[in-house]
């Protein structure tokens, strides 16, 4: 089976994002492919290289990161989305004309269009956290 | 494989948070593709069709416009459900773009009839 993610939600407050790794871990151990993991709306804050949460708590961009390094995972971060909340890789960071980035390795800016794309190319699209 | 079909589903009232204008965006961005796209809008996200909307005193860019402009992007169908009309007291003719009004069959029937379901 092909999946597509999508993930709607900011890592921490809602457990959304985590349960959406979980589901990408589970799905790969089964033998299932992930075409890509599309971070939409509060789900941009996924790929901040900023989060620094404590030692003895889960980091959820290095966790995604590790997994996209062990399986070749694309993982998409809505550039309008992230741009507003403040995610930004060098190019925009450049375009905006601020002093410094945040997006974190292996993630990519892209537009909605890579979601529409995504959902064509896969049998399974599964949106995590869209309720708010 | 192009004729895959999608419905974005929303259930937020506008401005109270960014799901009507992110419910949008996604379904305009599928129709660049040739995706054919649907929206269905429930419970209080059926308050998005009202007309006259004043957004500007909540800081806020006006969704009327937005709305307006789906047939441009040849999303010609936009779907509300009778309970979500009935709750808030609205008939579908006072809204614009005028939706149509499903029971809870022709409801499961639109949902189980598109390819991809994206929730917002």
């Amino acid at each position: 089976m092909i999946y597509t993610l999508v993930v709607h939600a900011a890592p921490y407050q809602s457990a959304a994002a985590g349960t959406a790794l979980r589901f990408a871990k589970a799905a790969l151990a089964a033998g299932h492919d992930i075409h890509r993991v599309f971070f939409y709306r509060d789900g941009v804050y996924n790929a901040s290289a900023l989060a620094s949460p404590p030692r003895d708590e889960q980091n959820i961009p290095a966790h995604w990161q590790q997994l996209a390094q062990e399986h070749g995972l694309d993982m998409v971060v809505c550039i309008a989305a992230a741009v507003r909340r403040g995610v930004l890789d060098a190019g925009e960071a450049k375009r905006y004309e601020k002093l410094h980035h945040n997006l974190a390795d292996g993630f990519e800016l892209s537009g909605l269009g890579q979601l529409a794309e995504a959902s064509l190319h896969s049998d399974r699209v599964i949106t995590f956290g869209g309720q708010r | 494989m192009s004729q895959k079909s999608i419905l974005v589903i929303c259930r937020k009232a506008p401005y109270g948070s960014s799901a009507a204008r992110d419910a949008l965006d996604i379904a305009l961005s599928g129709t660049i593709f040739d995706i054919p796209v649907s929206l269905l809008l429930l419970d209080d996200a059926v308050l998005q069709l009202l007309p006259d909307q004043n957004s500007s005193l909540v800081g806020e860019k006006n969704l009327n416009a937005m709305l307006g402009a789906l047939p441009l992007y040849d999303i010609n169908q936009v779907y509300t459900s009778l309970q979500s009309l009935a709750l808030h007291g609205l008939e579908a003719q006072r809204l614009e773009p005028c939706p149509v009004a499903l029971d809870t069959t022709e409801l499961h029937d639109l949902i189980k009839r598109h390819d991809v379901v994206l929730t917002v």
